[in-house]
């Protein structure tokens, strides 16, 4: 028998599986002793992988992944597994700048209250000067002129 | 007929040109002591204390009498006075201007807008107003006529120029402001509010309570609060400017913060809000301008001048009842901001890739 494929069994472990390809590697894993070696060991791989920290990939590396997707003559399963793996980077890297854009404060853009603001130091005016004079302009409608 | 006689100089008795020049050396010092001690802007003169008593009396006598009138605020927009007339009365302490558009008591100002009645302001100055003679000469000219009612006219002169800056007439018996002139630095009206008629002012007591308009409970209604300490990301310069002394910091709703600074006759305030300035989106009106080279936009109003610019990310609007000169050397003073801090070096590095505009 050939050497179980690490592909399928990784499929396997992420039940993408139709119910025929199931039913023959459930089958290789109650027969071979191989099988079952190579599937203990892509689980505990896997769960160790999720205990890890996110890392952000290094530059040129989704580049890298699109490149050989398109150029190279990749098994349909392993092109399977790759996109799985490039949508969960690309996943948390869209969460990580949504968090990024939420928490962290970008330069907003002001727009003075200019009539406001006259009107606010006029009254704030009136309290230290005389006030019948410091008031009596914004009595009306604030006009903004040249 | 008559005989020409030969021409004959006059006879001049004996002492005449001795006396002729004592009484003209005479003269000439008498004159040289008069203009030495005699009143007049530029030369000196001060009558700095009696205008500060004038001044602080005008503020009292507003809510300490009863009167009804009615003002004319002139002020220069693009080149041409705008004239407008106001309504003033004061009833049971309340001041009531421009048909009811703005009410006072002690140090409450209400505004009535169209969703209820705004707080204007609310709250009194710890801080008193710094001494307007470091800055200004006053010469109290004599006797005049405000609105029909006797006044003294004060003029105001900048120390070391002979230009007049303001001229401010106090009524005599009630010690009301009647009239407030102000001029540029070339002698051009900028700003006058004046009473044209007036009742005659009936003392009332001070201490009454006030009733005034309750305050909407919308947000954009709450008047600014003052603040005890200034907030971390704002540069509050204790000193502006010409002589302006920061008298108050202030949280206002819309976000930014104020400045109030005074240099004992003229106020000034200074709004700034984090970010950059939308210039696209400022309200139309005013002209385009430079602060020391920094770009700016101007805008004239009956209460005064009004500039908007930006630096270092932040947007700075300045309001002051004096002419426009004095906002430049405000605008320099806020452009000196301290170097930010390793942490605030982190913070921009990080943030860099997630900013826009």
């Amino acid at each position: 028998m050939s050497a179980p494929p690490e592909d399928l069994l990784s499929a396997y472990l992420d039940d993408e599986l139709d119910a025929g390809e199931r039913a023959r590697v459930e089958r290789q894993l109650e027969e071979s002793a191989e099988w079952r070696e190579l599937h203990r060991e892509l689980r505990e791989t896997r769960e160790l992988l999720r205990g890890l920290p996110i890392r952000d990939a290094p530059a040129g590396f989704f580049d890298g992944l699109l490149e050989r997707g398109v150029t190279g003559a990749v098994p349909i399963d392993a092109k399977r597994r790759r996109t799985r793996i490039v949508s969960w980077v690309a996943g948390g890297a869209a969460a990580a700048a949504i968090v990024a854009v939420v928490l962290v404060p970008g330069q907003t853009r002001v727009k003075p209250a200019v009539a406001t603001f006259v009107s606010s130091h006029a009254a704030r005016s009136s309290v230290s000067e005389e006030p019948v004079s410091e008031l009596a302009p914004v009595a009306g409608p604030v006009r903004l002129g040249r | 007929m008559t005989r020409r006689r030969p021409f004959a100089p006059p006879q001049v008795p004996a002492g005449w040109f001795a006396r002729r020049l004592v009484v003209a050396c005479g003269s000439i010092m008498v004159a040289a002591v008069l203009l030495a001690v005699a009143p007049g802007p530029g030369a000196g003169a001060d009558d700095g204390g009696t205008a500060a008593t004038l001044l602080e009396r005008s503020r009292q006598a507003a809510s300490g009498n009863e009167f009804r009138g009615t003002m004319t605020v002139e002020w220069r927009a693009g080149g041409h006075l705008q004239e407008r007339p106001v309504a003033v009365r004061v009833t049971d302490g309340v001041l009531h201007m421009g048909d009811n558009r703005i009410v006072s008591a002690g140090t409450r100002r209400l505004l009535k807008t169209s969703s209820g009645w705004r707080v204007l302001w609310s709250g009194t100055s710890r801080l008193a107003n710094p001494d307007p003679t470091h800055k200004y000469r006053f010469t109290v000219i004599g006797e005049s006529s405000v609105a029909g009612r006797a006044a003294t006219p004060v003029v105001v002169v900048r120390a070391g120029e002979r230009s007049v800056r303001e001229r401010l007439f106090f009524d005599i018996e009630s010690g009301l402001l009647l009239r407030r002139d102000q001029f540029d630095e070339s002698g051009h009206l900028l700003r006058r509010v004046a009473f044209t008629d007036i009742s005659q002012p009936r003392p009332v007591p001070t201490t009454e309570t006030r009733d005034l308009p309750n305050a909407s409970r919308k947000a954009a209604n709450r008047g600014p609060w003052a603040l005890r300490k200034v907030p971390a990301d704002v540069k509050a310069p204790k000193r502006v400017g010409d002589g302006f002394v920061l008298l108050g910091v202030y949280g206002q709703p819309g976000g930014s913060t104020q400045l109030y600074y005074s240099d004992g006759l003229v106020g000034m305030s200074v709004f700034e809000s984090q970010g950059d300035l939308a210039w696209d989106e400022l309200p139309r009106g005013g002209h385009a301008t430079s602060l020391d080279g920094t770009r700016a936009r101007f805008y004239s109003t009956a209460a005064g001048s009004a500039v908007v610019w930006e630096h270092d990310d932040v947007t700075y609007t300045c309001v002051t009842d004096g002419p426009m000169e004095e906002v430049q050397g405000v605008a320099a003073d806020f452009a000196h901001r301290d170097q930010p801090s390793t942490l605030e070096h982190i913070g921009r590095y990080v943030t860099g890739p997630f900013s826009w505009g």
